[in-house]
């Protein structure tokens, strides 16, 4: 009897357990999704703060002057070669008078004011009247050769000497600002000491740079890779040899960008100072160290599109009695063009991102001309550089920033693009003026 | 996998290195008096897979001048691969060797550099493989590789090829379209126009209207009768009445054996061997 009633105990029909599953099911079925919306929401969220902290902080600072000025500032100290004549005429008649401007009735000069790249208010000489004592008479302290005073310098100090004989200065970030310049100029007969600096902290020799550097990178990286995808794809043989080089060119893409920085360090600069004479790291030291990291994405992504290439059109053309170089530039390389623009395109946001590898490779210098022997920074380095001081600028770095996503954001659709285009060509046929043959 | 590294591995029999004759001294053969060879196999074998699987077993056979040749067989009995054999497409396949002789006008074809031969071995394959590009640019693929350059000589041999293959008429206005944008069996003539631009002797079919409808085919059928006053025709076929309609001779292959040549009426006719009789009655396929 106890047996019988176990076995009805047992003898559940299927429906029932669904019955009494449901209610589980579905709770474990929300708890899931739940889960899952709430992480993908996270993400979303994360990218969106990052992006908008960079929006915010960097947007105030990127100004054509952050682009168009040098990251180093240069300067000059001035002063008056003779003394100025109280009374003598001079004629100012020639200054335009702006209402934005203040104007020195006495010295025939106009101050303005500007925004630096940290947004700080500074003040240069728009204006300078011909007869002017700032137009040809003032002279370097150093060599006392005559300088002229142009609007990319700003006004850092001023002294000056009364009639009296007493000294009287003005800095540029006083309170007063360009009125008490003005008032102070005034009062004095002869410029004892003065500093005009150009604007410094911006970035246009590392926005040269990283052009220069995608630019080489480029040259250097994409022949190599695709050279080596068409190797791999069509040359190798299948033996262990190849199977060894092929995961070890998969291998070489997880190695840490630093580890080629050194090895780039240990191997490119030497090689480049005994051929060029160049000091420490350059442009093309560190192009060829991103080469060195990118080469394995591209051989893999060149590879992946010309393995996708109709053997039978290869055949075709071998048929025809073209030989493999030819059958290489006139089949295989037009047909895997998608990859190949992608495996660029790859390339230059890796260049751009890059700096780790950079630091060691190219130097961290930012010098005021780019040039290709000697340290330069790339955008990312630069960003690395002016965090890594005593006061780190983020809001500039932020600046930075927003250009390399910018930048990223329109390979991305460059690259979600090309394929439309290449699919459009293909089906239009190739466009080349070939004129209808005459019968 | 196809390998564009070259064979290095030299033939077995170069030591016999005859002229290559022009195509009015060629031989004729000792079976069929009337007929000049124009390839000459003697006793060929060819393996894949470093000699481990024996495709082709000792095949004899010649191929005559301005005819139609056609091989039939079941599948995987190497019908294809001796056709590959002709224009030495085989050497791409990796691992594979052969010995025994293939003579061309008389001149052992591995003496022979891939270029020159494939200049003059076309080939057609199974599926269409129009390239990529225009219709022009496809026609005029081959000459531009040897090197021509000249246009008015590049449009002429482009306008004659696709006038052979009765392309011209269909495509004349539209030369720069794609090829791959034409009808199937548009795109194999175009291919078959893309062969004869380089004014081959010989163009080997592989399966030529096995992707293609009835009509398709019967346009193509039509074309190799017309295409064998000017050159020597070899082509693999699955279908026993193709052959019957539009070959000269015919080759029945078995298991990588040659197991019976003979003309084509002759052959399905009164075939010799049990075996063909019973492949044409379709009591094997």
């Amino acid at each position: 009897m106890s047996k019988n009633k176990n076995n009805n105990k047992k003898s559940i029909s299927l429906s029932d357990i669904v019955s009494r599953n449901i209610k589980n099911r579905r709770f474990k079925d929300y708890f899931t999704n739940g889960i899952t919306s709430i992480f993908s929401f996270l993400c979303v969220l994360i990218l969106a703060l990052v992006i908008g902290y960079v929006l915010v902080e960097g947007s105030p600072y990127l100004t054509t002057n952050f682009i168009t000025t040098n990251y180093a500032q240069s300067s000059v100290t001035l002063k008056t070669e003779n003394d100025f004549v109280l009374g003598e005429n001079r004629d100012y008649s020639d200054l335009m008078r702006y209402e934005d401007t203040v104007y020195s009735d006495k010295w025939g000069i106009g101050i303005k004011s500007k925004k630096d790249n940290d947004q700080n208010d500074i003040y240069y000489i728009s204006e300078i009247s011909v007869n002017s004592p700032f137009n040809n008479e003032m002279i370097r302290a150093d060599d006392r050769t005559i300088f002229q005073v142009t609007p990319d310098f700003y006004i850092n100090y001023l002294t000056v000497r009364t009639e009296e004989g007493t000294y009287v200065t003005v800095f540029g970030n006083d309170d007063g600002g360009a009125e008490a310049i003005i008032s102070t100029l005034d009062q004095g007969i002869a410029i004892q000491d003065s500093d005009f600096k150009t604007l410094g902290g911006g970035i246009r020799s590392s926005l040269i740079t990283t052009v220069i550097l995608i630019l080489f990178t480029i040259v250097f990286s994409l022949p190599l890779g695709v050279g080596g995808a068409i190797y791999l794809a069509y040359y190798a043989k299948n033996n262990r040899l190849t199977r060894i080089l092929r995961s070890l060119v998969d291998m070489s893409s997880g190695i840490p960008s630093i580890i080629f920085g050194l090895v780039g360090a240990a191997i490119f600069i030497p090689i480049m100072s005994s051929m060029t004479g160049a000091v420490g790291g350059n442009v093309i030291t560190g192009s060829l160290t991103l080469t060195l990291i990118l080469l394995p994405t591209i051989v893999k992504t060149v590879e992946e599109s010309i393995k996708a290439i109709n053997p039978s059109l290869i055949q075709g053309s071998l048929a025809l009695g073209a030989s493999n170089f030819q059958t290489i530039f006139k089949i295989i390389i037009p047909n895997s063009l998608d990859g190949i623009l992608n495996a660029a395109i790859l390339s230059i946001g890796r260049a751009i991102g890059e700096s780790a590898a950079l630091v060691f490779a190219m130097g961290t210098l930012i010098t005021a001309t780019p040039s290709l022997t000697s340290s330069n920074t790339s955008l990312a380095v630069h960003i690395w550089y002016i965090l890594s001081g005593e006061h780190p600028a983020y809001g500039q770095a932020c600046a930075i920033s927003i250009m390399i996503l910018c930048v990223v954001l329109v390979l991305s659709i460059i690259s979600k693009v090309i394929p439309i285009l290449l699919n459009r060509r293909k089906k239009k046929g190739a466009k080349q003026n070939v004129k209808p043959i005459q019968k | 996998m196809l390998n564009l590294f070259k064979n290095k591995k030299k033939d077995v029999n170069s030591d016999v290195n005859n002229e290559m004759l022009s195509n009015d001294e060629l031989p004729y053969s000792n079976e069929y008096p009337n007929e000049q060879v124009m390839f000459e196999v003697k006793n060929f074998n060819f393996y894949y897979d470093k000699k481990s699987k024996l495709a082709l077993k000792d095949i004899n056979l010649e191929i005559f001048k301005n005819k139609v040749t056609a091989f039939i067989g079941p599948s995987g009995c190497g019908k294809s691969t001796l056709l590959r054999c002709f224009d030495r497409m085989n050497e791409l396949i990796q691992d594979s060797s052969y010995d025994g002789q293939i003579l061309y006008k008389n001149k052992e074809i591995h003496s022979f550099n891939t270029i020159e031969l494939r200049s003059k071995v076309g080939m057609v394959f199974q599926q269409p493989n129009p390239f990529p590009m225009s219709i022009y640019n496809n026609v005029s693929y081959g000459p531009k590789c040897q090197g021509l350059k000249d246009k008015k000589e590049l449009d002429k041999i482009v306008l004659n090829s696709l006038k052979d293959v009765g392309l011209y008429d269909e495509v004349s206005d539209r030369l720069n379209i794609s090829g791959s944008s034409l009808s199937g069996g548009q795109q194999q003539r175009l291919c078959i126009a893309r062969c004869i631009a380089m004014s081959p002797d010989v163009i080997l079919m592989d399966e030529p209207t096995s992707a293609l409808d009835p009509i398709a085919t019967q346009k193509i059928e039509e074309l190799i009768k017309k295409l064998k006053e000017k050159y020597t025709i070899i082509i693999v076929t699955h279908n026993m009445q193709q052959a019957a309609r539009i070959s000269d001779y015919t080759a029945f292959f078995m298991l990588g054996e040659l197991v019976e040549f003979n003309k084509t009426e002759e052959f399905f006719a009164r075939p010799k061997n049990k075996k063909s009789e019973d492949y044409i009655t379709g009591k094997f396929s």
